[in-house]
């Protein structure tokens, strides 16, 4: 009764430390992260200052741990500036954010379609050779980080953007609580062997 | 990592203050930074052409044909309109697309700026010009264009246009194009030997040299596109091979062409691309039971290649009931200039012999607007012929005769419109007053855009005209078409050599065996790759077009080695045949974009 009640909270710990922090829904051969946006992620006009980019990306990954080419996609991207304009992926495209990962944990996605809304409506933005790099933890079965920069040459000059994907500082706890949970529990099921 | 630099198509953030972006690109969406560019290269050195240069083997040229490719002209060209993104990186993908039956590769200039557009440079479109494109005499409608350009006056304008117009159609009794009360002369221009002259219209025999135009020339042609397309996105890019109507079986040949010449090595065209887009067409299909044996195709061509022989040309062919393309293709490019510098003025063009002989006079005499004359030509409710159609809208300002579908010759109906006391107006594809059936009934003056064609059939259904009609196409986009630099209509459609080529449908395996076993070498056709095509296939049809029905693609599918999972098939209800390629906001786009996408990814993922 106390080993499973002990079984019960290690899998509570799991759980928050898995759906908080970085809301990982492993599958058989697709494994699913929710990040939310942190710092330095913004977009930078040429000769101004940044405004910052927040929100969530939410990223689909073929074969976990990295051993080959596979699949990474945006399922959802719902970010937004502090003045307002949001962006999304486009639902005209049935892929609008599918890419590759390397094994050494480079990304590239050929065309990223995004939608973005400026308070006039959703209008198209395709975003040529996304580029950047996706970082694991938990024996490379967890996605802890994105980090993505680009320049959009817009007609009143460039825009530097960053998009940094990571946990937040207050969840890094409890995804480390639960990657321990999930360690802890291998080292009794290992010695009970 | 090094950040990527690209530019933005119909930038949406140009209202976004915040962002510090102050003014926004003119012209729509992609109108400021998508671009055309012709592009004309060498194309397959076929040594009976003008210009190889192959001695004892290189046919004359006539003087017709210099006075429209000048005194020594090289015809082994290939052109494409390259529509791509201005100052953006090369891209990943290049889509080259081949026209239909007696299309240009203008036709493909709305779908090609749409799809260039959503990927924002990513994809380019490379819509092909045939060979025989390059003897369209167009000296009218450019010096037209050019006395454009200098008009300010409603007078000078109308000038403008009568010029051109008296270029190509002579004036006669009866025939007064610029209602002056007189006969004029025709208008002579500068031609390419230096001589004053009229419209060259081309006959047969100054086409003798398109005896030896036939797939294998247009197929290697296309294979130096393809090439040149392969330099530009690399081996991890994507080259896909695509057509509309027509061009379904030149990009389904395409891939099942064997262009090694050695019968023990082979090249096979498929293994050169990406992958196959049908747009409105089935692909090829079976070889016909007439297909001819060697010798049989070997006199055929020496037949077409004799002066008084068979045409090599499409000319008086029942077919198209008396329209002549060669006549069509300039009226066509004028009645678009017309269409676009004098919209609301009565027609010019109906009073060229164009109109006022048969079937013209019977099927477009209603007066009308130089709008007008081009939206009752390709509307899909007055154009009796199906490949022609694209949904523009509607003329409900008079009666309307309804025609009711008598195939072969007319598979659907149509309407007549016949005279009001002033001009007929047309309807542009977005007007609210479109009329429906119902309220309307289609067989009752004046009927309406809009029909129910009933309900979907089932995949393995016999091809069958379906659902709820739609108006997408918008009568400017095609008007501008017409006289673009890749015009809509292919003046000089091939139908000799390369009727004798379709003929063998997919696959000329047999023509090649007796080829090999007579001479050694392949022979004239090398089509014997069919069956081992495994690239992905993407079909587009429209439940009002020509392949309207999911089995329209089955023939080709079916003889094909491609796994069913990539093959893909989409029926976009209520488009017409033209509408796939000519659409506003085009259906067609979403279906491509995710489709070049994610053989994109697939390449980049390896094998």
């Amino acid at each position: 009764m106390r080993l499973q009640m002990r079984s019960w909270r290690l899998g509570l710990a799991n759980a928050l430390g898995l759906v908080l922090a970085v809301a990982a829904t492993p599958a058989a051969a697709l494994s699913i992260f929710t990040l939310p946006l942190v710092a330095p992620s913004a977009i930078t006009p040429e000769g101004g200052s940044p405004e910052p980019l927040a929100g969530t990306l939410t990223v689909a990954i073929g074969s976990l741990p990295l051993v080959a080419n596979t699949t990474l996609e945006l399922t959802d991207v719902a970010v937004a500036t502090g003045g307002g304009a949001t962006f999304a992926l486009d639902p005209g495209v049935a892929s609008a954010g599918l890419g590759v990962l390397h094994p050494d944990g480079s990304l590239l996605i050929p065309t990223l379609f995004l939608q973005v809304d400026v308070g006039s409506g959703p209008q198209d933005l395709a975003i040529p050779n996304v580029t950047g790099t996706a970082s694991f933890s938990g024996g490379g079965t967890a996605l802890v980080g994105l980090d993505s920069a680009f320049d959009v040459d817009s007609p009143s000059g460039l825009l530097a953007v960053r998009v940094v994907a990571a946990p937040e500082p207050a969840s890094f706890g409890l995804l480390a609580l639960g990657l321990a949970g999930v360690a802890l529990r291998r080292a009794r099921q290992e010695l009970s062997r | 990592m090094t950040p990527r630099r690209f530019a933005l198509v119909a930038l949406p953030l140009c209202a976004a203050g915040a962002l510090g972006v102050a003014s926004c690109p003119s012209g729509g969406p992609g109108g400021a930074l998508v671009a055309q560019q012709v592009v004309t290269a060498p194309g397959f050195v076929e040594p009976h052409t003008p210009g190889s240069g192959v001695a004892g083997v290189e046919m004359p040229v006539t003087l017709a044909v210099q006075a429209i490719a000048g005194p020594t002209p090289n015809l082994n060209r290939v052109s494409y309109l390259r529509t791509h993104l201005t100052g953006g990186p090369p891209p990943r993908a290049i889509l080259i697309l081949v026209p239909g039956f007696l299309g240009g590769g203008g036709t493909f200039s709305p779908l090609a700026r749409q799809l260039v557009a959503k990927f924002n440079g990513n994809l380019e479109v490379w819509a092909i010009d045939r060979r025989p494109n390059q003897l369209e005499d167009r000296r009218g409608s450019l010096y037209t264009q050019q006395l454009l350009e200098s008009a300010t006056t409603p007078e000078q304008v109308a000038d403008a246009l009568y010029q051109g117009v008296l270029f190509y159609f002579p004036e006669s009794d009866g025939v007064d194009i610029n209602e002056n009360g007189e006969v004029d002369p025709q208008t002579e221009l500068p031609d390419a030997l230096g001589n004053q002259s009229s419209y060259v219209q081309l006959a047969q025999d100054d086409m003798r040299f398109a005896a030896y135009w036939g797939l294998d020339t247009y197929l290697r042609d296309w294979r130096s596109v393809v090439d040149a397309a392969r330099a530009v996105v690399g081996p991890q890019g994507l080259v896909l091979f695509g057509g509309h109507s027509m061009g379904t079986y030149y990009a389904s040949v395409y891939a099942a062409y064997d262009f090694d010449p050695d019968p023990n090595v082979v090249d096979a065209g498929y293994r050169s691309i990406d992958g196959i887009l049908l747009l409105e067409g089935g692909g090829a299909g079976a070889a016909s039971a007439s297909a001819p044996d060697l010798a049989s195709y070997q006199s055929t061509v020496a037949g077409l290649a004799t002066a008084g022989g068979p045409d090599v040309f499409l000319e008086n062919s029942p077919i198209l009931q008396g329209i002549v393309p060669s006549v069509l293709g300039p009226g066509a490019e004028m009645a678009g200039l017309a269409g676009v510098q004098l919209p609301l003025e009565s027609s010019i063009l109906q009073r060229t012999s164009l109109f006022l002989d048969p079937p013209f006079s019977l099927l477009f005499h209603a007066p009308t607007t130089n709008r007008g004359a081009v939206g009752f030509f390709i509307d899909d409710d007055f154009q009796p012929f199906t490949a022609f159609r694209a949904s523009v809208g509607f003329s409900d300002d008079g009666p309307n005769t309804f025609v009711k579908a008598s195939p072969p010759s007319f598979p659907a109906p149509f309407y007549v419109a016949n005279p009001n006391s002033d001009l007929r107006q047309w309807k542009d594809f977005d007007d609210p007053t479109l009329p429906s059936c119902p309220p309307n009934t289609q067989n009752v003056s004046p009927g309406c855009a809009i029909v129910d064609n009933g309900p979907r059939p089932a995949p393995t259904d016999p091809p069958k005209n379906w659902g709820v009609e739609r108006e997408v196409t918008s009568l400017d986009d095609v008007l501008a078409i017409q006289f673009s630099a890749m015009n809509f209509i292919e003046w000089y459609y091939l139908a000799g050599r390369t009727n004798l080529d379709g003929s063998y449908g997919r696959d000329s395996s047999a023509l090649v065996a007796q080829s090999v076993a007579a001479t050694g070498s392949e022979g004239p056709l090398v089509l014997t790759q069919n069956a081992h095509v495994d690239v992905p296939v993407l079909c587009l049809g429209g439940s009002n077009g020509l392949a309207p029905v999911e089995s329209s693609f089955a023939s080709y599918l079916t003889s094909i080695a491609t796994p069913p999972a990539d093959e893909e098939i989409h029926i976009i209800e209520g488009y017409a045949h033209l509408d796939m390629i000519t659409a506003k906001k085009n259906d067609a786009v979403p279906y491509i974009t995710d489709w070049v996408n994610r053989l994109m990814v697939r390449k980049l993922l390896g094998p």
